[in-house]
């Protein structure tokens, strides 16, 4: 499964399920979720590693009567592991927390490998071990799109570790790295207004 | 019999200090609805207030200063009004966490930090003056940031919290109070 196979699934899920439920997302996940359009009540921890989960955190506590979805990436986990024991001690009514697990920083660009790649890190064991109500792997897409009704509909926090193939690195002595669009330095102010305001109404 | 180690006999806490209760009364006044935190040693006794059943503000515990934050800046976007209660080296810790959030995002979360570790000598001086760089270093960095910071050394100061949180919250911007020393437990 790649990451925009899994971020199509819970987009259409999100869509036809709780359109309502605010969407944090972080790292490849908010490219593959730009891609697809999927704007509404949506914000990114950007730039920002390791703050997704905190996010979703924070908006589930004030506002246990929405579902929260987090899809947060692997190595921005890592950076603060600790989210998982706060997630856990804080016993969000409906958190649904993604890990884009692909083992590199920089999916696509040049996958370079995190930390926790070899030997690899059990994220659903280590979510289950914080005190998570339920954590699984899953690395099929329609395996995914078949489970995310029954996800959506649990309470507690909920890890589901997305086991993705990594995509072909781009960049290169041949074809550098570019200059990051100017937007990704101002949507995370954008979204704070957009969906605070999206909450409001 | 030999004589303990100076540097290991700890210090009286001298008299003076704002108040716990004082604190609280200014968070309830401004509609603060969170207190998000990685504990205070300087502020243990408003934590013990704001664990009391009637405190009527949630108190979250957080691993890190970062998660801290970022919980802050979720609970804001959800219409809460949180504050994050660091002391002086966790909020050194979330600088990042504070620029992404606070500085470029524009989440106005005020932060009540404790000047953890002043020394005796430095009571009732300029903490600027401390011989301790996790106290000497404060407010240069905070200054450096770009924030306004409002000093809590007695009950009367206590409502600088209210003015760092309209002003947070008028510039969309993160602001800081700064526990002067031990709070009281009163």
């Amino acid at each position: 499964m790649h990451i925009g196979q899994a971020c199509a699934a819970i987009a259409a899920a999100r869509k036809n399920i709780c359109p309502q439920a605010p969407l944090v997302a972080t790292m490849s996940a908010q490219f593959a979720f730009d891609a697809l359009g999927e704007t509404e009540r949506r914000i990114d921890s950007v730039p920002l590693m390791g703050g997704a989960a905190g996010l979703g955190l924070g908006l589930a506590l004030a506002r246990p009567d929405l579902p929260v979805i987090v899809v947060d990436g692997d190595a921005s986990l890592l950076m603060e592991l600790g989210s998982l024991v706060t997630v856990a001690h804080n016993r969000p009514a409906r958190l649904l927390h993604f890990v884009c697990a692909n083992g590199v920083q920089f999916n696509g660009l040049r996958n370079l490998p995190t930390a926790g790649a070899d030997p690899a890190c059990d994220f659903a064991a280590m979510a289950l071990a914080a005190g998570y109500a339920h954590a699984e792997r899953i690395g099929d897409a329609g395996q995914l799109a078949a489970a995310l009704p029954g996800l959506l509909a649990r309470t507690g926090a909920t890890l589901i570790e997305l086991a993705l193939a990594r995509d072909p690195a781009r960049v290169g002595a041949e074809t550098p790295q570019p200059l990051l669009p100017p937007f990704q330095f101002v949507r995370m102010r954008h979204a704070v207004r957009t969906l605070k305001a999206a909450l409001q109404s | 019999m030999t004589s303990p180690n100076p540097l290991m006999v700890p210090a009286p806490n001298p008299p003076g200090g704002a108040s716990a209760s004082a604190v609280l009364r200014a968070l309830r006044a401004a509609g603060v609805t969170h207190v998000v935190t990685v504990p205070d040693f300087v502020q243990f006794a408003l934590h013990a207030q704001l664990a009391a059943a009637d405190a009527g503000i949630a108190q979250v515990y957080a691993c890190s200063e970062d998660q801290a934050l970022t919980v802050a800046a979720g609970l804001y976007v959800g219409g809460a009004k949180p504050v994050v209660l660091v002391q002086n080296q966790g909020f050194y810790k979330c600088l990042n966490t504070l620029r992404a959030t606070c500085i470029d995002a524009g989440v106005p979360v005020v932060f009540l930090v404790g000047q953890f570790g002043r020394e005796i000598e430095n009571i009732g001086q300029p903490t600027r003056a401390s011989s301790r760089s996790m106290v000497r270093l404060l407010e240069p960095v905070i200054e450096t940031l770009g924030l306004r910071y409002w000093k809590v050394a007695d009950d009367a100061d206590a409502a600088g919290i209210a003015q760092a949180l309209a002003h947070a919250h008028a510039e969309e911007t993160g602001a800081v109070v700064l526990i002067d020393r031990h709070l009281t437990w009163n």
